[in-house]
């Protein structure tokens, strides 16, 4: 049986405005997850939840079996962390890092580090706060590898990014769970990154998680749906999601177990990208 | 404990940028002395500068997003919070260490007297002044973020300041002071307890609003 590395069960957070509302995912050990959704949706107060950065309301957060709360430290040694932004002093220099990171981790392996920042080319002696985009993001990887993490939680780390070092880093990521006991939550709106390298999509919008699981599932539950205005009936138009309607005729988002209603329609197959942009809008509920 | 050394540790390597400030400050304490100032005088004017430079680190934390290091990495909230007390206490040691490294050097250097007494004064009231200001900054700061609580933080310093000079203006507590003065050891010993007992409590608020955060 598949270990289980991640396990959300139910987990709630309440803001002024906002409400993170029963969420619950698995991540098996060894693959890649994606965690999507438009701006806002969750993605990030998810994953603060998953790091004890903020407080749950509700539900129960499991890493490698530990709860997080509970066993903080131990499960925070397990875990290599990115942000879409950097967390390093901008005056370090790339060996200043290594020496103020590695100070709480117990399996910190300078070998690695050194192997890492020669794979990515890092000078040693410059300075964070000079790093481009990208180096900055190998270095917070560089780090997360150098304590042997066995979860890679990160956040929109391709925002910003040019097309090559975003190839460049999701082979990295390929590269880094082929051992089988190594995994990655990914959170992103860069729908593409995704397709190419996911194993697993959960999808939040507006607080509510509306799918979780494999990638062939998702695109699966959902078809696009295309057609003439006079296709449409009022008691169609319900069930479609992101419903765009012109003079020329309608767009719009369905469940496949819904498709056989639409069979003077034209049926294609939805991307994540239409997926996110129809639920967002509205209609589907599940 | 282990995990709030690591903290502490990790501040030091945080304000490393921050050397040029410290060794002003090392110079403003050096230029005291050749003014010929007493002990006390140069230990209160330490304490004060480092408790000047509390929210240095603070600044830093917050224009470098170090929250989320502090979330990534394996410790606490508490952990973090200790960890910082425990940085600014080692910052006040060493500079109290520095201080009286160059007393007992302008005592060898114009032949005056070294008086254990003075130092062991000059470290008691150096000590409350630094806990009571730092003792009310820091709990500010981590409720608030540097941004927030940096008007809020000069409370601390006007409260000391006010503590300092009411007693001139009103006789009736200036016989106080006096009647205290006279009994040195006594004052020693009380300014030690009630610092340690001003950086408790305030490390007992921070803990609670740095939790509040989340």
């Amino acid at each position: 049986m598949t270990e289980k590395c991640l396990e959300l069960k139910g987990v709630s957070k309440n803001f002024q405005g906002f409400r993170l509302n029963h969420i619950s995912f698995t991540l098996p050990q060894g693959y890649i997850m994606g965690l999507v959704g438009s701006n806002g949706a969750g993605k990030t107060t998810t994953i603060r939840l998953i790091l004890n950065m903020l407080e749950k309301n509700e539900g129960e957060i499991l890493v490698f079996g530990k709860d997080n709360v509970l066993h903080e430290k131990a499960v925070k040694q397990e875990i290599g962390v990115v942000f879409d932004h950097m967390f390093y002093v901008d005056s370090w220099t790339v060996r200043d890092t290594e020496k103020a990171i590695s100070i709480f981790y117990d399996d910190w392996r300078h070998n690695t580090f050194d192997d890492m920042i020669r794979r990515f080319c890092l000078p040693q002696n410059k300075k964070v706060g000079d790093l481009s985009r990208g180096m900055q993001m190998k270095l917070m990887l560089a780090c997360a590898f150098s304590h042997n993490a066995k979860l890679l939680i990160l956040d929109e780390p391709t925002s910003g990014l040019d097309p090559v070092t975003r190839d460049e880093f999701l082979e990295i990521l390929q590269d880094y769970i082929k051992d089988g006991e190594r995994s990655v939550l990914f959170s992103t709106h860069i729908t593409s990154d995704l397709e190419q390298v996911a194993d697993y999509i959960t999808f939040i919008n507006q607080g509510n998680m509306i799918f979780t699981g494999s990638m062939e599932d998702l695109i699966n539950s959902y078809r696009l749906v295309k057609g003439r205005p006079q296709d449409l009936t009022p008691e169609l138009e319900k069930n479609i999601a992101g419903l765009r309607k012109t003079n020329m005729g309608f767009e719009g988002l369905i469940t496949a177990n819904e498709a056989a209603q639409y069979g003077h329609c034209i049926l294609d197959t939805a991307t994540i990208d239409d997926i996110i942009i129809c639920m967002s809008k509205g209609g589907i509920k599940k | 404990m282990r995990a709030s050394m690591k903290v502490a540790k990790l501040d030091f390597f945080t304000m490393k940028s921050q050397l040029f400030s410290y060794l002003s400050l090392a110079a403003a304490v050096l230029m005291f002395g050749f003014m010929g100032s007493s002990v006390t005088v140069l230990c209160i004017t330490g304490a004060w500068f480092v408790a000047l430079q509390a929210s240095s680190i603070f600044a830093i934390q917050e224009k470098n997003n170090l929250d989320h290091l502090y979330g990534s990495v394996s410790v606490g909230l508490n952990d973090i919070v200790l960890g910082r007390y425990i940085f600014m206490y080692v910052n006040y040691l060493i500079t109290f260490l520095a201080v009286i490294a160059l007393y007992f050097g302008f005592a060898f250097y114009r032949n005056a007297a070294i008086s254990i007494q003075d130092i062991m004064f000059g470290f008691s009231l150096s000590f409350l002044v630094f806990s009571a200001i730092t003792g009310i900054q820091m709990p500010l700061y981590f409720k608030m973020g540097y941004t927030k609580a940096k008007m809020w933080s000069l409370i601390s310093f006007v409260a000391v300041m006010a503590f300092v000079l009411i007693p001139s203006f009103v006789s009736a507590l200036s016989g106080i002071v006096k009647s205290l003065q006279s009994h040195t050891i006594i004052l020693t010993l009380g300014g030690i307890a009630a610092g340690s007992m001003i950086q408790f409590i305030s490390y007992r608020i921070a803990v609670v609003l740095y939790l509040k955060r989340k």
